[in-house]
């Protein structure tokens, strides 16, 4: 083995262990990241936020092509009419470590605790 | 153009769209967007080194064009697009300091560089910074994939100067 390739090799496997601490670190800091608001967002715009604490009976919401489940404490997509489904896949989220994305149809949900997060704004 | 380097130009967009359509046929096993195996990037690494950097491009750019037309929405032609050229960008700047060995190592750049491309293009439509917690998924498929791709990329080189499909010199 070629001496760049053990060092292009080292390199690759320090960024994969230092991704996947990233991810662990993420998800199990739940206290720093945790909220009590589900924000939904078509086309980048705020179009519901929902106090996720208050909810006693699970309900759905339905947004062009997706349908959400908010329940306490949690939420997640429950229908999807993409192609790819990745959104219904990825199951509910309970902090805000990790939005729920769908691309196709441009909906993000994502949980905060701050009522006044209004997040940046990129392009037009 | 020669008549027979425009044939072999697209006797590749040929199968690099073909390897698409087969690849987004397979199942995706982890629910992150944007995690693939990312196939027809070996055409694009092989034609950079077979064919040019020029030609490479046309490729890409006809394979894009093509796949979006045929199997793709509006949307996934922009992530498609910034993926792509980004990904070529990298790759073909890195061919022209980087032994030929470590090709695996710029294929891992390449998809690295196309996931920057997407993740960029998702902020800008979802205009949520927080989608780039994906990223974090994306750098390590993107070592697992580029990998596997960069070795197959290899092996069809070797295969391809071997057989010598252009008839040209190579450097």
């Amino acid at each position: 083995m070629k001496k760049s390739t053990k060092i292009l090799a080292t390199c690759f496997s320090v960024a994969a262990i230092a991704a996947a601490a990233g991810i662990i670190y993420l998800n199990n800091s739940s206290d720093a990241l945790s909220g009590k608001y589900a924000c939904i967002f078509e086309n980048g715009e705020l179009v519901q936020r929902i106090d996720l604490t208050s909810i006693v009976k699970p309900h759905k919401i339905e947004l062009g092509g997706n349908v959400i489940l908010v329940e306490n404490g949690r939420v997640s997509m429950v229908e999807a009419d993409c192609p790819d489904k990745l959104c219904i896949k990825q199951g509910a989220i309970t902090n805000g470590a990790r939005p729920i994305v769908c691309l196709p149809n441009n909906v993000v949900i994502k949980i905060t605790d701050d009522i006044t997060d209004v997040d940046i704004t990129v392009g037009a | 153009m020669k008549t027979k380097k425009m044939i072999v130009i697209s006797l590749f967009v040929c199968m690099s769209v073909a390897i698409y359509a087969i690849e987004s046929m397979i199942p995706t096993l982890i629910p992150i967007p944007g995690v693939k195996p990312g196939l027809a990037n070996i055409i694009t690494l092989v034609s950079i080194y077979i064919l040019g950097k020029k030609e490479a491009f046309l490729i890409l750019m006809l394979r894009i064009a093509l796949t979006t037309l045929l199997f793709g929405q509006v949307m996934s032609m922009w992530f498609s697009l910034a993926g792509g050229i980004l990904s070529f960008v990298v790759m073909s700047c890195l061919s022209l300091f980087m032994d030929e060995d470590n090709i695996w190592a710029i294929s891992v750049f390449g998809a690295f560089a196309h996931n920057v491309g997407q993740i960029a293009v998702a902020v800008i439509v979802t205009r949520q910074l927080a989608v780039t917690y994906y990223f974090l998924f994306l750098i390590i498929s993107s070592i697992v994939t580029g990998v596997f791709t960069g070795i197959c990329s290899k092996l069809c080189i070797k295969q391809a100067k071997r057989i010598n499909i252009l008839n040209i010199r190579h450097r």
